[in-house]
């Protein structure tokens, strides 16, 4: 039973995360959505990241992920933002059409790297110049929007240089944000009130 | 690798939406909080004053939070600052400067007594050259000192600053999904024989896999031999992660149904929480046995694939 039971149990651990999921008609039409706070004091994080089309390579992100700079009280890397979430059909969807929400508690934070949507999942890290050319610091609770990045295609695809484009010339993001909080805590922000 | 072709434009880009502004602190204000900052670079006092004269004029500020509320101290040139706020428990955990900030490498929080002024002590920011480092998160260390006979002169009470939790402890904690990540199932193989075990991992402070963290677990086994004969197992132990993706366990397999003996094992996994390979020994009376395997966990692969 084992020896037939084994071949499928390497094929179901392989194929998670590479297959497709059988909810992915219904992701699809899943709305950008901030997650809700799990704690008091955090930040909504919100950016857009656009990838210049090409024949190899990622066109999109499917994860963003954070090091933390400060406190140093325990080592601390953590995903933003990401598209590979277990059960994710009945969670909020945090990456949609570049943009993308996440939450952090308050601290120091650089971006450390992407994973491309191509087949590899490729893996974009950022340099040390990069890393900290995108530190920011989330202290009073709040909405940080960290702009829009703009992903230069390298020769052949391999490599990228990010690019921040002026946030006056994607004057539509706002909407979107506003989309993805609307109905959440975090919507009271917007209006003023200053804590959800 | 990426580079970066406008990274200091971003810096100014980080800036909080307009209106999301600052959540304001909701002032009963029936306590205060007073004590000093202060700065030290090569072992020399750099006062407050003297460090807003290096960086240019920029203003220095001092905040406290308690969950979603925040008060703002008032500091002055020599390092003293005092601020109203509710009583209970507030976090320092950064100091504004200018309009970025420093995150303390450790936060503190402190006691504000109900109806009293409570002094905090003397809180202290190691750097290596403040005028450079102030503002880009840089600070080597933070202390907290007891001065609080020269600051407070016997009035109010006193309540040191102390060492805070991880602001993001709350998310790092185990959560039911990560009681059901520990659910394993293995095939194993043991010389001749094959094995399927079904096993429980329950991590203690952190997730699965995550590095230093304990854990401890409990399973069955049950082998089939050459013949198709079976024997099951009962098993128990412990375990540690030293690097993340790595957990090293050890415990007591004890036979069921039949009088063996039990005997100690160790167990090698390595792997992510979807799947991983184990390498195993048993130390049994007749000598050590040799184990390998490859373990699933159920729930996250369903979860993968909805």
């Amino acid at each position: 039973m084992i020896r037939r039971l084994l071949p499928l149990l390497a094929a179901a651990s392989l194929g998670a995360g590479c297959l497709p999921r059988v909810t992915d008609p219904w992701y699809a039409f899943k709305p950008l959505r901030a997650p809700e706070p799990s704690s008091d004091g955090q930040t909504l994080i919100f950016g857009t990241i656009e990838f210049e089309r090409g024949f190899i390579g990622p066109d999109d992100f499917i994860e963003i992920d954070l090091t933390r700079v400060r406190p140093t009280t325990e080592d601390f890397d953590r995903v933003l933002a990401t598209k590979r979430l277990l059960y994710r059909a009945f969670r909020v969807r945090q990456i949609k059409d570049g943009h993308f929400v996440g939450i952090v508690d308050p601290g120091a934070y650089e971006l450390r790297r992407l994973l491309g949507d191509d087949l590899g999942q490729s893996i974009l890290d950022m340099d040390e110049d990069g890393r900290r050319a995108t530190r920011f610091t989330a202290t009073r609770p709040g909405i940080i929007d960290l702009g829009v990045f703009h992903m230069k295609r390298g020769l052949l695809g391999a490599s990228f240089t990010m690019i921040q484009v002026p946030r006056s010339e994607r004057p539509e993001r706002l909407a979107v944000l506003k989309a993805a909080i609307a109905g959440t805590r975090w919507e009271r922000f917007l209006s003023g009130e200053g804590r959800p | 690798m990426i580079s970066f072709a406008l990274p200091l434009a971003l810096a100014a880009a980080l800036a909080s939406l307009p209106s999301a502004g600052t959540a304001p602190s909701r002032p009963t204000l029936r306590a205060s909080v007073t004590g000093r900052l202060r700065f030290v670079q090569g072992g020399k006092t750099v006062s407050v004053g003297d460090a807003q004269r290096l960086l240019g004029g920029k203003r220095i500020g001092l905040t406290l939070r308690a969950g979603w509320n925040v008060a703002q101290a008032r500091v002055d040139p020599d390092g003293r600052f005092s601020a109203d706020v509710d009583p209970g428990t507030w976090r320092l955990e950064w100091i504004d400067v200018g309009e970025g900030a420093e995150v303390l490498p450790t936060p503190l929080e402190a006691e504000a007594r109900d109806g009293r002024s409570t002094c905090i002590g003397q809180v202290t920011l190691t750097f290596d050259d403040v005028q450079s480092e102030l503002g880009a998160n840089a600070a080597g260390t933070v202390t907290v000192e007891d001065k609080c006979d020269e600051l407070a002169k016997g009035k109010g009470s006193v309540s040191l600053a102390k060492p805070a939790g991880d602001p993001a402890g709350d998310q790092l904690a185990v959560d039911a999904m990560d009681v059901l990540m520990g659910l394993r199932t293995e095939a194993a193989f043991q010389k001749d024989d094959l094995g399927l075990r079904v096993s429980w991992s329950v991590p203690f402070r952190r997730p699965l896999s995550w590095q230093g963290n304990f854990l401890v677990s409990g399973g069955v086994i049950r082998y089939w031999d050459a013949d198709k004969n079976t024997r099951d197992a009962l098993e128990v132990g412990g375990g540690f992660s030293p690097y993340g993706g790595i957990e090293l366990a050890g415990g007591l397999q004890a036979p069921l149904g039949s009088g063996g003996k039990a005997a100690p094992w160790a167990n090698l996994r390595w792997g992510g929480n979807a799947y991983a390979l184990n390498f195993r020994a048993i130390f049994a009376p007749g000598g050590t046995v040799w184990c390998f395997g490859l373990d699933l966990t159920p729930f996250h692969v369903l979860g993968s694939f909805l």
